[in-house]
């Protein structure tokens, strides 16, 4: 009767020694993947910008008036510019504009990102005054239009497909006031290729500068 | 079961709008700006002088007024201000006084382009009521060009006869008014026009004896 407890302390030894002999006896290796992910950028700049007011006061291609052209002057001047601290912006400046002065603006910019992108459109914002409807519609004190290839896939520079050419038109309308500074931006959304996006989406996940 | 529906139901919804966040978010993009000015400029005219001349006709031959009788009739004119909004004068006063047959007034007065686009002006046009025998003249065309800084000359001539039917003691009003209209949206001078505005104002006054 005194023997059974001691059996079962012996077999519960054996049993924790045995553990005991697994744990320290097993050859093993541990392989470890190390993982670094560098990211791409999506980024884009402007390259360069070309205006067709160097000297006489260019007239629409197409003349929206009922009287016939006058004769050209020199009365007012497009000057732009590239920001010399941030090239995504550019700077389109009017001088001495008058009713029916009207200007185009052929300009570039480039993805110097590191993945390719996709336009995904562009908006015209009117700061202070009311956007005209067209050229030469009257309805607003300034006509804007920017022209582009929205959908345009660029590669990463120096892929050929890495640099898009646009224009912008401008014209002042009648409404417009002496005197006046009338600001507006134009504002050209790059996306990532692969993720559909609308342009109010593009927008908003837009880096603000 | 009744009461799990909801719970479910939010938990999807949770799921929807975390997506919904993790596009908008998640997505890279960039924009570019145009940031564009316009500065637009003046169309603005004005009158400088004016200047008056005073002459008299006797016998049909033009002198200065006798001493004796300069009071007679005199002749006034002054630029005034009457658009606060911009520069320059835009108004001529003329008065003139105790005016009789020959007497003769001459008005001349300088139209400059104050603003910085150019304008084609016209002649001076007579408002209605205006008299016949107040006649104005001008160096320059019609819808002669003014460069901005430029500036051109016309005048304005008071004079009548025994034959022009002038009651005594009477009150005539005369206007002119002249346009400026910006160079491109206004017609322009004739070729064939020529304008006197660079030469001295000769011929305007003849020459008086005294």
């Amino acid at each position: 009767m005194r023997t059974k407890p001691l059996m079962l302390l012996t077999c519960l030894l054996l049993l924790l020694l045995g553990g005991t002999g697994v744990a320290y006896a097993l050859w093993s290796e541990v392989l470890t993947v190390e993982g670094t992910v560098y990211t791409g950028e999506v980024y884009g700049k402007w390259t360069s910008c070309i205006c067709t007011d160097e000297g006489l006061d260019p007239f629409p291609p197409t003349w929206p008036y009922p009287y016939p052209k006058p004769q050209q002057k020199d009365v007012g001047s497009t000057a732009c510019s590239i920001d010399a601290k941030d090239p995504r912006i550019l700077h389109l400046t009017i001088s001495n504009g008058y009713p029916s002065y009207w200007g185009n603006c052929e300009v570039h910019f480039a993805n110097t990102g590191s993945v390719p992108v996709v336009i995904a459109g562009y908006k015209v914002i009117a700061k202070n005054f009311t956007p005209a409807s067209g050229n030469g519609t009257e309805d607003g004190e300034i006509w804007v239009k920017y022209w582009d290839g929205v959908g345009t896939q660029m590669e990463p520079c120096p892929d050929d497909s890495c640099e898009q050419a646009s224009s912008l038109q401008f014209h002042v309308e009648q409404p417009a006031e002496e005197n006046e500074t009338y600001i507006f931006q134009v504002l050209v959304c790059l996306r990532q290729w692969n993720e559909d996006a609308d342009l109010e989406q593009c927008l908003a996940a837009a880096p603000s500068y | 079961m009744t009461k799990r529906l909801p719970l479910a139901f939010l938990a999807i919804l949770l799921i929807v709008l975390l997506a919904g966040l993790g596009v908008a978010y998640g997505l890279w993009s960039e924009t570019l700006t145009i940031s564009g000015t316009v500065n637009t400029g003046e169309v603005d005219v004005g009158f400088s002088g004016p200047w008056v001349a005073e002459w008299v006709e006797v016998n049909g031959t033009p002198q200065l007024e006798p001493k004796e009788k300069d009071g007679a009739a005199e002749c006034s004119a002054k630029a005034i201000d009457s658009d606060l909004t911009s520069d320059g004068k835009e108004t001529i006063e003329v008065t003139v006084t105790g005016a009789y047959p020959s007497y003769h007034c001459l008005v001349k007065f300088d139209i400059s382009n104050l603003g910085t686009v150019p304008v084609h002006i016209s002649k001076p046009k007579p408002g209605e009521g205006t008299p016949s025998w107040v006649e104005a003249s001008a160096c320059y065309p019609e819808w002669y060009q003014l460069h901005a800084k430029d500036s051109a000359w016309a005048s304005i001539l008071i004079h009548f006869t025994n034959k022009d039917g002038v009651n005594e003691n009477d009150k005539y009003k005369f206007t002119f008014t002249i346009q400026a209209l910006q160079w491109n949206e206004a017609p322009s001078a004739s070729k064939d026009s020529v304008s006197t505005c660079f030469a001295p104002p000769e011929g305007i006054v003849p020459e008086l004896q005294e």
